[in-house]
């Protein structure tokens, strides 16, 4: 009985044991905490990372099995310890320093971009009682790290002395500014409909989950994200055909690493807070009487939504620049701007009524949104237009005319 | 001491240096990312002191935004990477010796405030109290809803400003 009742809580079961511990050995009420808290901590940031090995496998076979290739396949059975062996690889690599690079902001850059993505998995909830910390604020919290993750890349592109770099890193924070206005906004509307800016009460105030009373703001939110990450559609940051590879181009090694690793990190880290926010986090049938039940759900609809973000990555081609900018400015951000001021109301009106008919209104504005957003697009969508570049005349160099020369001498 | 106040004490002289930095490096970028250190250290220090609606705010606000902006325009008007600027004209000798009797001044007047004396109580509020008590705070017209509609007033102002002076006048050529 004993085993069962720590199996469904193992991560209070082992807390409560340290914390036994440390009073055994006489340690201060103060300090106990601090070194549960710094234990947890490394946990967590451990685990995350470890995680990435997987995902950055898994994303590779999914793109690969998308595209009709096998992906890897040789190391270990389906190819899955050939993370394992980038790893190894890439920390036996020479780490080039280029010339003229200017050294704080070219070696803090990948730390910075890493630390902006462990960060987001303090706030997120496990289960009922696990997690790093119940801030009070976490959304905005949530915001003010994907600020940082800004700075890492503004940094790398300063840093490194490569107009490439610059100009990647320009379009690349431009683009992470740009996105994160209608995901405020859409987080906004959550904290409407909750009550609290805090995960662990949003989550835990999804008796339906949120996604079903903003479906609009949920799809916003979730193009937002996969361009806040800079994945496919919006990978123009890294368009190897235009800025070489972008911002990190002047990076080797393992700092190289560290910036691949916080990308897909990245991904899978707003998958789990896409989940959290709309998708009732850790809820679920018997969630809350064995907690590790929570982390279970949780995965599983982390990796539905990570999944769903992989299949865009791989089918969809890359948008332009002025194209990316349209999308936030002229569409999700008015369309998330209306559809907070409708829910601001309609919230307050339906207010005492019935959860099922709040969630049927809700999902009637929402889609009336949606396609009302989409027809005043269509509407003022103008014809493609065709510039010409150049019109100079040019003679073909044909095998019937070798020694004609050309207006221009070629 | 407790873990907090060693904390405290390690962010409060990263905060000092790296503020000394701001105003003492030569190159503005590394002046304009020291600054950012200090916000952070702020921000921290808003966290110790359970205020981390603040914390947060300052995060967004100072490190997400204006440090961002700050280095968005140092890149976009400045030479880059050779920029060294002196920190001193002139008349250094006089403004510091003003700085000094105003320092002696404040600092005498200040020491025999009770501001020193003052100890800090934890908060009463869980949760989200603390938030939704600012918030009514801030629009309740019995509280500080003047100032705080006078402060978006302003902003707003600042924004059209520079709306106007970003338009271009003459209207024609690239419409």
């Amino acid at each position: 009985m004993k085993i069962l009742e720590f199996l469904s809580d193992p991560i209070i079961g082992i807390e409560n044991w340290i914390v036994q511990l440390l009073e055994n050995w006489g340690v201060a009420t103060e300090w106990q905490t601090f070194i549960v808290y710094l234990i947890g901590a490394a946990i967590l940031g451990t685990g995350a990372l470890l995680i990435t090995l997987i995902l950055i496998w898994a994303e590779r076979k999914i793109i690969g099995r998308l595209q009709d290739r096998l992906g890897p396949n040789r190391i270990g059975p389906w190819g899955i310890f050939q993370p394992v062996a980038d790893m190894l690889k890439i920390f036996t690599k020479e780490h080039i320093i280029p010339d003229g690079v200017d050294p704080i902001p070219y070696h803090l850059a990948p730390i910075i971009s890493v630390a902006s993505v462990l960060l987001l998995w303090a706030v997120v909830p496990f289960s009922d009682s696990v997690r790093g910390s119940n801030l009070n604020v976490a959304l905005l919290f949530i915001l003010g790290v994907g600020g940082l993750g800004e700075l890492g890349v503004i940094l790398a592109g300063w840093g490194s002395n490569n107009k490439y770099s610059m100009l990647a890193a320009f379009r690349a924070s431009a683009q992470m500014i740009s996105y994160e206005i209608p995901m405020a906004i859409v987080l906004l509307a959550t904290v409407i409909l909750s009550g609290s800016m805090s995960l662990g009460d949003i989550v835990k105030s999804q008796n339906i989950a949120y996604i079903f009373f903003l479906p609009l703001g949920a799809f916003i939110f979730f193009v937002a994200s996969i361009a806040e990450n800079g994945r496919a559609p919006f990978d123009l940051a890294e368009a190897e055909s235009e800025l070489v590879a972008g911002f990190n181009m002047e990076y080797s090694g393992l700092k190289f690493g560290m910036f691949y690793v916080a990308d897909f990190l990245r991904a899978f880290t707003s998958a789990v807070i896409f989940s959290s926010i709309f998708l009732g986090g850790w809820r679920g049938p018997g969630a809350e009487q064995i907690p590790i039940l929570g982390f279970v759900y949780l995965l599983i609809k982390s990796v539905i939504v990570w999944f769903l973000g992989v299949w865009i990555r791989g089918s969809m081609p890359r948008y332009r620049v002025d194209q990316m900018m349209a999308i936030t400015w002229k569409f999700l951000t008015p369309l998330a701007l209306a559809l907070f001021i409708v829910v601001a109301f309609v919230t307050k009106l339906i207010e005492n009524t019935n959860q099922w008919l709040q969630v049927l209104i809700l999902l009637v504005i929402n889609v009336a949104l949606f396609v009302a957003g989409f027809a005043i697009v269509k509407k003022f969508r103008k014809e493609k237009e065709r510039i010409v570049v150049s019109t100079k005349k040019r003679v073909l160099a044909q095998p019937t005319n070798p020694f004609s020369q050309s207006e221009t001498g070629g | 001491m407790t873990p907090l106040q060693i904390i405290f004490i390690l962010v409060a002289l990263v905060t000092i240096i790296s503020a000394i930095f701001v105003v003492s490096l030569r190159k503005i970028f590394h002046a304009a990312l020291w600054l950012i250190v200090t916000l952070m250290g702020v921000a921290i220090i808003f966290a110790l002191l359970e205020a981390s609606f603040f914390a947060a705010v300052q995060i967004l606000v100072y490190i997400g935004a204006i440090a961002i902006i700050l280095i968005f325009a140092i890149m976009l008007t400045r030479n880059i990477m050779s920029d060294e600027e002196m920190q001193i004209n002139r008349s250094w000798g006089i403004v510091m010796l003003l700085v000094l009797i105003f320092a002696v001044i404040f600092i005498s007047q200040l020491s025999s405030s009770d501001v020193f004396n003052t100890t800090l109580v934890p908060l009463e509020f869980q949760g989200q109290e603390s938030i939704i008590v600012l918030g009514e705070g801030l629009l309740d017209p019995a509280g500080y809803a003047l100032p705080f509609e006078l402060a978006s007033l302003l902003l707003l102002g600042a924004l059209v400003g520079g709306v106007y002076i970003a338009m271009d006048k003459k209207g024609g050529e690239n419409k």
